[in-house]
């Protein structure tokens, strides 16, 4: 894969015939991806891949190390979120503090704290629950949610997020924290029906 | 733990004195969790968080749901794909890619005409 990538990076500043369209193909749907999470419309998703596209064939010539390519690529892809969203109205941000993510407390006084985390994988991996995920998701503030989409969902290192949002390392942590805690929130609150009856696993 | 100056002799009741956090308690141990997931945290926090929750079960059971929540995060992948990509918008980028090769070619070609 890493081989293969700087081959097609290569390819790609060299002109090699070909090396267009196995970029466009292979790196557009990635683009999509973290595009859709933040935008949460197909129609503004694809235009903003189209312009990360097009500032990357732009700038081609600043991308140094093919291996940067992924967080490159994915700078500019949130600048064009950004730019895209300046446009239209996007949620206030709204800091989220520690104390209002704590659990609540149940009847007696103690944290209520339903562990859902042992259900089985058909009722946590299926298509509802994947919705869930989406809706919880799309219902963080921006920062969190670029924070989120890019730590958890396209797995890039505390280091390469600070790098493409512009933060230090520190923030990054807080605000993925925040917001695990935000999409956990909204999890367990669909799940708690499912567990309230059943008996707690060892 | 890298005091500078150590003086013998003067032994200091702050070695005594009670460690900044003696018991980490619940709300401590609530701000440092998706670090603790992370691998991110130096093994004494990992241990004084290890501490509390063998005897804490609530935290114990926020601890596992959170941890499947960055699971569940990781595998979801959105159902919805692009579409094709568009002939004009195709174009577009071509045109791009193909002023940034040449751009690029002539650049190449002038350093090396100035050698
Ligand atoms: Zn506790």
């Amino acid at each position: 894969m890493e081989q293969g990538l700087v081959q097609l990076v290569s390819d790609l500043q060299a002109g090699e015939r070909g090396a267009f369209d196995r970029f466009v193909e292979l790196y557009r749907p990635k683009i999509f991806a973290f595009s859709y999470g933040m935008c949460g419309h197909r129609e503004d998703a694809e235009d903003v891949a189209q312009e990360t596209l097009l500032q990357a064939f732009r700038r081609l010539d600043t991308l140094r190390a093919p291996e940067a390519l992924n967080t490159w690529l994915l700078r500019i892809a949130r600048n064009a979120c950004l730019l895209k969203h300046r446009k239209s109205k996007f949620a206030p941000e709204h800091e989220m503090s520690l104390q209002e993510l704590m659990p609540g407390k149940d009847g007696e006084g103690l944290p209520d704290v339903p562990d859902w985390s042992r259900l089985p994988d058909e009722e946590l991996l299926n298509a509802e629950m994947g919705e869930q995920i989406r809706q919880a998701i799309a219902k963080l503030a921006p920062k969190y949610r670029m924070v989120l989409l890019l730590r958890d969902v396209q797995q890039l290192s505390t280091a390469e997020v600070a790098a493409i949002v512009g933060i230090t390392e520190e923030a990054v942590k807080t605000q993925l924290h925040r917001a695990r805690l935000a999409v956990r929130e909204k999890l367990t609150r669909y799940l708690k029906p499912r567990i309230a009856g059943a008996p707690v696993s060892p | 733990m890298s005091k500078k100056e150590r003086k013998p002799g003067k032994r200091r009741a702050r070695a005594q004195a009670a460690p900044t956090s003696a018991h980490m308690d619940c709300r401590e141990l609530f701000a440092l969790l998706s670090q603790y997931l992370d691998a991110e945290l130096k093994p004494e926090a990992c241990s004084e968080i290890e501490r509390h929750l063998k005897d804490c079960a609530p935290c114990v059971a926020f601890l596992n749901t959170l941890r499947k929540t960055a699971e569940l995060c990781r595998q979801y992948r959105p159902a919805e794909a692009p579409r094709p990509l568009r002939q004009e918008a195709r174009e577009q980028l071509r045109a791009a890619y193909q002023a940034a090769c040449l751009s690029r070619k002539s650049k190449v070609q002038g350093s090396k005409s100035k050698v």
